[in-house]
């Protein structure tokens, strides 16, 4: 089904009818299509013009506009796909028509007339259900249009189904994805015989120069065949040539990505063939990659890998794919590869460290989103069908109620010859049309929800930027839309028995309390919204706890006041001392900034920074590395780097300008590390064997610091090593401000202060170490708040249910409790017999719902985090909330009883 | 394919609808949202003309050659929207005829003229 595309003026509105076109069959949408959405925005826009009243009315004049556009085209679309020829009432309307087709149309036009006209009369009961059963669907609508665009859309290249992400693995270390080295990458392409063609990718980020101001790009250097393995074609110019990544050749040209060329260089079609200097080096620009995800945006510049000598197996730097040669599996694939690597590890014994070698390889279905991501969203979806199911039995009830109301309009009709069927069909026509109005109110929530899940964007979700309706969305919408309207409507639609309607005919107003099933119907019903409400409140609430637990945790560093920013030096920095003698400079300007507590340096930020690792073991170990050999974060620091981000220092003293990087290898350790290294005894003065199994070498520790949790604070703290900075010729520097207030006045003159020292250097990256704690939180929050909205809302429909059958019960019973009155009841028994009653099926409901929730609860397990998933104080704490908010909604309506007064209440007997 | 070779009273009696379109197009050609806009104007105590059913009009009617499809009258400012003008083809007009004729009839009988005169 497509729809044409909506000219770029036509707002929320013209969008909704743009989709709503595409009811109508093709043939029909080609010819009118364009001029039929054209014609919709001139009314629209003749309404906006003419109404010089207050915004809010031109708006409500607007919608009102697009839902009675809408419910015309739908209607229009059905007559078009029908065959119907002609749309007014007078004879000649069906002569197009075979006979029985004719009073079949006729019928089911009468019957959606009728309803809409019993809709009319009732607008409150109409608004409930229709916002109830939006509320469901537009909840549904947003989150099956991520997971549609994240999880199910195809990838934007040729073939993707033989495409393989691959990586080694090192089981007996536990690692199970880990990037490959530049030598496995070039023996894995060159002698495997079941990959058509192999690419590796290296993220990195260069300086561009030359245009204004300096500013930091993000870059990947790839092989010169990555895109072509992809069978990615560029949008202009062309990709790399075969030799473009080999040394001596002419490697200094450039790719960009569609978005970079869009925005940096306003989609300039002449820019193929300019140059821009990237890290002081001139580079040419040869094409611009088509848009989308993943690789495609990964970078804004790409340059080409050029093979180098590099020799060391144990650098694992490259993200790699292939594409898997006609009839071949990944698991063909997979052992191919295994045989190459356990060669290689004959070959090359300092492969043996860290155990054998295994490969995986992961289908490019599973590119887009990790296994986090597609377990979140799967989990958010099961959500929102329980809030439809929730919303669905809320609208059954409904109707169920009303249908027990109109039971003597029933009744007369039955009793005037109106059949079974036709009595059933004229019911699920009311619920057709509330699933109509449904489905339109919906769309609308869902574009407002999409927009929201927009800004709230955790950052790890991929293409969230590209969600939108789109056809596939919007027929998603009007199937589960209508299903569920058709559902709901179908409950009171086959409670319809004759037996019922003659004894009310006979019994007059009396029968209609409704027959005991009728009322057991509605207990079921309540009891459903109780359960289905309680898994989700409980997921809520597991959430909740997991993402409190997160908070508390000891992140071992402070996050108040401390402030990062990056500064990347050229190549040129590498020669002497010059690194060194720029941080040192730049530290002591920053430090005689007012309000600056502490500055200092460091290879790679906290949480962010990636996982640079060596093992480490006692020296007297030796060189022998066999057995459990701890792995360590390191990070290169200046002196002062533990007090800037109050890290605090146990034991030894920190390095200071004497301490140079391998002069000799003098490290400060973490607590635990100083612990697993050398159990209860002193570690200062104390030796070590660093890249053990690697380089191998001999470093002395001069200090012991605090643990801090490196990978973020769902893990657990990291063994640490840390070295000095001087010497180090690191040139991706971080530098730390501890400030004594907001850092936020400090910030605009870091700018300044760099370029006193070297104007061509850029800052970038700015980022408090609170924010940077945040973003790491920023999935679990989005999570978990979106959860908690469904939950609050699964809630809200719940007790309006319980609300509404006790006010329905209470109503219907005035004779009744009348008549416990005049025999002597007092008030306060009636209430409670009512209550009673009420929360018989809530409590039912809170007992199955506990159940089915600890049923799932493997399914939460790997969204929590320090709370198991059947953690009794949750279940606990969320069956009683809503046990007691369930009470207050039953007893509101149950007080009316009280006023019941027994003579009024017999008379009307 | 038109239903040219049809005789005009082969279509009566029109829906009000198709009467209306008719009537409004007779004139001077026009686009949906015109139409929609006219019929509007011209005949405010109809029931508004909707988009859809309206389009679905237009097709059967060009269909049956009642109405045709016509260039851009010159007047007619041009922006962004594809927009088609049309107008009543002689077989419309004749239809369009014969429709008035007959609501003539039945509003010049006896009984007519005396319900409006109770009025």
């Amino acid at each position: 089904m497509t729809t044409p595309p909506s000219p770029p003026d036509a707002g929320l509105s013209g969008r909704t009818i743009g989709l709503l076109l595409g009811l109508f069959p093709r043939a029909f949408r080609d010819r009118f299509g364009d001029e039929m959405l054209a014609a919709f925005l001139d009314q629209r826009d003749a309404v906006i013009s003419r109404d010089k009243t207050p915004r809010a009315r031109t708006s409500f004049a607007v919608a009102c506009l697009t839902l009675t556009t809408a419910v015309n085209f739908v209607r229009s679309a059905c007559g078009e796909r029908l065959g119907v020829r002609r749309l007014h009432r007078s004879s000649s309307s069906f002569e197009s028509l075979p006979r029985g087709k004719e009073s079949m149309f006729k019928s089911l036009m009468s019957d959606l007339r009728y309803a809409a006209r019993i809709l009319r009369k009732r607008p409150g009961f109409t608004l409930v259900a229709v916002a109830t059963l939006a509320l469901g669907i537009g909840a549904n609508s947003a989150i099956f249009s991520v997971v549609h665009t994240v999880l199910l859309r195809p990838l934007p290249f040729g073939q993707p189904e033989s495409l393989v992400r691959i990586w080694e693995t090192r089981p007996d270390r536990g690692w199970m994805a880990v990037s490959l080295s530049r030598p496995n990458f070039r023996d894995y392409r060159d002698q495997n015989r079941t990959l058509e063609d192999v690419g590796a990718y290296s993220g990195t980020s260069l300086n561009l120069t030359g245009l204004g101001f300096p500013e930091r790009v993000s870059a990947s250097r790839i092989s010169a065949g990555f895109f072509r393995l992809l069978r990615a074609d560029p949008v202009l110019g062309r990709t790399f040539q075969p030799g473009e990544d080999e040394p001596g050749n002419e490697n200094r040209v450039a790719l960009l990505s569609y978005e970079f060329w869009r925005t940096r260089f306003s989609a300039d079609s002449s820019i193929v063939g300019s140059s821009l200097t990237l890290d002081d080096q001139s580079f040419t620009v040869v094409g611009v990659l088509p848009p989308g995800s993943p690789w495609l945006d990964a970078a804004q510049v790409f340059v080409p890998l050029v093979r180098d000598p590099e020799t060391d197996r144990q650098n694992f730097m490259l993200a790699t794919i292939g594409r898997l040669a006609p009839g071949v599996s990944i698991e063909t694939a997979s052992s191919d590869l295994e045989a190459i690597a356990r060669r290689l590890q004959e070959r090359y014994p300092e492969l043996e460290s860290h155990g054998p070698i295994g490969i995986r390889m992961s289908p490019a279905s599973t590119w887009i989103a990790t296994d986090g991501v597609r377990r979140a969203l799967w989990i958010l979806l099961g959500a929102v069908g329980f809030l439809l199911l929730i919303a669905c039995v809320n609208l059954a009830n409904l109707l169920l109620a009303r249908a027990t109301s109109r039971q003597r309009e029933t009744a007369v009709r039955a009793a005037l010859g109106a059949m079974r069927g036709r009595i059933i069909r004229q019911m699920l026509a009311e619920s057709l049309l509330l699933g109509v109005a449904g489905v339109v109110v919906g769309l609308a929530i869902a574009v407002w929800a999409i927009g929201l899940l927009k800004t709230l964007n955790p950052g790890d979700i991929p293409r969230l930027g590209e969600v939108g309706l789109n056809p596939l969305v919007l027929g998603f919408t009007l199937v589960v839309g209508l299903l569920a309207a058709v559902l709901a409507g179908l409950v009171p639609a086959f409670q319809v028995h004759y037996s019922d309607i003659l004894a009310s005919l006979r019994e007059g107003d009396r029968g209609m309390a409704g027959s005991r099933g009728r009322r057991r119907l509605r207990n079921v019903l309540v009891g459903a919204e109780v359960a289905l409400s309680l898994i989700l409140l409980l997921g809520a609430g597991l959430l909740i706890r997991s993402f409190d637990e997160v908070m508390r945790v000891d992140r071992g560093f402070e996050t108040d006041n401390r402030t990062f920013f990056t500064v990347n030096l050229p190549p040129s920095y590498e020669e002497g001392t010059r690194t060194s003698d720029f941080i040192g400079q730049l530290l002591a300007r920053l430090d005689s900034r007012p309000g600056v507590l502490a500055s200092a340096a460091v290879s790679a930020r906290p949480i962010v920074g990636g996982h640079t690792g060596m093992g480490i073991v006692p020296a007297e170990r030796g060189e022998n590395v066999e057995g459990d050999v701890p792995w360590a974060v390191w990070r290169i620091v200046t002196g002062d780097y533990f007090r800037t981000v109050g890290l605090p220092l146990l034991r030894g003293r920190t390095f200071t300008e004497v301490d140079k990087i391998g002069e000799p290898w003098r490290i400060v350790i973490s607590q635990r590390l100083a612990e697993l290294l050398w159990p209860g005894e002193d570690p200062i003065g104390r030796h070590a064997v660093l890249w053990a199994g690697q380089d191998g070498f001999p470093g002395e520790v001069i200090g012991v610091v605090g643990d801090m949790r490196e990978r973020g604070l769902e893990s657990d703290p990291t063994l640490a090593v840390y070295l000095p900075f001087y010497g180090a010729g690191w040139t991706a520097v971080n530098f730390v401000l501890h400030t004594a207030g907001d850092a936020a006045p400090l910030i605009g003159s870091l700018r300044p202060i760099v370029a006193e020292l070297d104007a061509s250097l850029p800052v970038s990256n700015i980022q408090g170490l609170d924010e940077i704690v945040d973003n790491s939180l920023a999935t679990r929050r989005f999570n978990m708040l979106l959860l908690l909205a469904f939950a609050g809302l699964a809630l809200i429909l719940a007790l309006a249910g319980i609300y509404g059958v006790q006010s329905y019960t209470v109503a219907r019973r005035t004779s009744e409790i009348g008549i416990r009155v005049a025999l002597g009841a007092s008030g306060t028994t009636i209430v409670r017999h009512i209550v009673g009653q009420g929360m018989i099926p809530v409590l039912v409901g809170i007992a199955l719902g506990s159940l089915g929730a600890f049923g799932l609860s493997r399914l939460m397990s790997s969204l929590l985090f320090g709370v198991d998933a059947t953690d009794f104080t949750t279940f606990f704490a969320v069956a009683v909330a809503l046990g007691l908010t369930a009470l207050i909604a039953s007893y509101l309506p149950a007080r009316r009883a009280l006023r019941v007064d027994a003579v009024t209440a017999l008379r009307e007997e | 394919m038109s239903d040219s070779r049809r005789e005009p009273h082969e279509f009566l009696p029109l829906s009000h609808q198709d009467f209306q379109v008719l009537l409004v197009l007779k004139n001077e050609p026009r686009h949906g949202y015109g139409i929609v806009q006219a019929a509007g104007e011209q005949f405010p105590a109809e029931p508004a003309l909707e988009i859809g059913s309206l389009y679905r009009i237009v097709s059967r009617m060009l269909e049956q050659g009642l109405i045709r499809e016509v260039g851009r009258p010159r007047r007619q400012p041009i922006d962004g929207r594809r927009r088609r003008f049309y107008g009543v083809t002689d077989l419309g007009l004749s239809v369009a005829r014969a429709e008035a004729a007959r609501l003539r009839t039945l509003l010049h009988s006896p009984q007519a003229v005396e319900l409006l005169e109770d009025q």
